[in-house]
């Protein structure tokens, strides 16, 4: 008599199984810590805070630098300057905004412990 | 047995696709957010658990837009109350902008040191821009201006004189925030989180006692740091301090928020105010006026049902007794203490 599943097959499906858990577990969860930088709301750039050196990017006049696990605003030609003094970002719901330019920077990720909001 | 064998790939394929269903539908219903400005803030709307959750938290972003440009902007040219200010009268056909107004007049009334007409003060100081202080003369100028005679509602008419400029900034946020909040409900929302600015209202429908965790601002650390946290449902909540807006000037700090009496920045030993309660309008009108009244605006706060974290800058934070099980610090170099206002 033959045998109902055969090694090979065995393998066939273990080989199908873990790809669709690897396809599902890359879906739901970003790699690493990202933020993402905002112009008038809507998505300008994401970008990978975990690199050993950092980029500084210009958006809309205000001076962008990330890496080294943080984000922040260098420089911004707003007034109020209050995305500068925003500081060092480096925790997930963190955020800069510069509202003269309409420049946000965030920082995203899937803390389930983070609060959901933070006044002020 | 050889069927058995044949069917194999295909429930495997099935199995795959079930996999892939359950995880765009459960995409489809993950929390959605969308981005804004308005009255001079950030706008973030969040919804959970619903279909078409960016759409909907679109709307919310979009009738935000239109109260601010429509209403409530003093940048803005298209606004009612831009016109107010150029003109120094406005005739409101549609009764929303008059209405808004009482409204606003009724709550400044609750506290003395406040005026809805406290433009001449951000201008004279400059505060959105690089920060001046202005001369005793020019002082006593704004107060005269900043006084609530000066504003004058008469059936659909409002009229300002003596140079009297018109800022919703102390009201603004808080009731574009309320606004939104009602979108989303009406889209048939069942929770959802809407920020504009220091205000941020939360709310859940779905019948479960699921609560929502919102962190408290550390007025001494960076933006989105928080020193507590509280456990909130359907509330709104605004904070008003001196650690973000501000100016310096030989070595002195000068804050946004304005005393509408002597006509200067507050200056205290407070330096954030969070206040909780039902409506934005209320929340963001309260945490300024307790910004400024201090202490003494406990009795204000108890008499509007609302409750209140008041953060001193040596680090000692008064609370409302009612917060007490919903209150969770988080930061130990705060010292916290529960204050029962009868």
């Amino acid at each position: 008599m033959k045998k109902l599943i055969t090694l090979q097959d065995l393998i066939i499906i273990a080989v199908i199984i873990l790809a669709a858990v690897l396809l599902l577990a890359f879906r739901s969860n970003e790699i690493g810590k990202t933020a993402v930088i905002r112009i008038d709301g809507k998505e300008y750039k994401t970008v990978n805070l975990e690199s050993d050196e950092k980029t500084e990017i210009s958006v809309n006049g205000v001076s962008v630098v990330y890496g080294c696990g943080e984000i922040y605003v260098e420089n911004s030609t707003c007034h109020d300057k209050i995305c500068v003094n925003a500081g060092h970002l480096s925790k997930k719901g963190q955020a800069a905004v510069c509202v003269p330019n309409r420049v946000s920077v965030e920082i995203v990720g899937n803390d389930k412990n983070a609060p959901k909001a933070v006044t002020g | 047995m050889k069927t058995v064998k044949k069917l194999l790939p295909f429930v495997c394929v099935l199995a795959i696709c079930a996999v892939f269903v359950f995880s765009f539908v459960k995409d489809m219903y993950s929390e959605k957010t969308q981005y804004g400005f308005a009255c001079g803030s950030e706008v973030k709307v969040t919804v959970f658990g619903t279909k078409n959750g960016e759409e909907k938290a679109q709307a919310a972003v979009d009738e935000i837009n239109r109260m601010d440009s429509l209403f409530l902007s003093d940048t803005i040219s298209t606004s009612a109350t831009f016109k107010l200010n150029e003109q120094g009268e406005y005739t409101d056909d549609s009764g929303e902008f008059i209405s808004y107004i009482n409204e606003c007049v009724d709550l400044v009334s609750k506290c003395g040191k406040m005026t809805l007409l406290s433009k001449p003060f951000v201008d004279t100081w400059d505060i959105s821009g690089d920060g001046r202080v202005p001369s005793h003369e020019e002082i006593a100028e704004t107060v005269k201006k900043a006084d609530m005679k000066n504003l004058i509602v008469s059936g659909n008419r409002v009229t300002l004189s003596n140079g009297a400029k018109l800022s919703f900034g102390a009201f603004g946020k808080g009731t574009v925030c309320e606004k939104g909040v009602e979108i989303l409900k009406s889209e048939g929302v069942k929770g959802g989180i809407v920020t504009v600015g220091g205000t941020v209202g939360v709310f859940e429908s779905s019948g479960e006692s699921d609560e929502f965790t919102v962190g408290v601002r550390d007025p001494f650390g960076n933006a989105g740091e928080y020193f507590a946290t509280l456990s909130v449902s359907n509330s709104f909540l605004s904070t008003s301090g001196d650690y973000e807006k501000y100016f310096e000037k030989d070595g002195k700090r000068y804050c946004h928020i304005f005393d509408a009496k002597t006509g200067l920045p507050v200056e205290s030993d407070i330096t954030s105010v969070t206040v909780i309660s039902n409506g934005g309008t209320q929340s963001d009108f309260l945490s300024t006026a307790l910004f400024i009244l201090g202490e003494d605006g406990m009795d204000l706060a108890k008499q509007e049902n609302a409750e209140f974290i008041i953060v001193k800058k040596d680090k000692s934070v008064i609370i409302s007794s009612t917060l007490q099980g919903k209150f969770h610090l988080v930061d130990d170099s705060f010292s916290v203490s529960f204050v029962e206002v009868n």
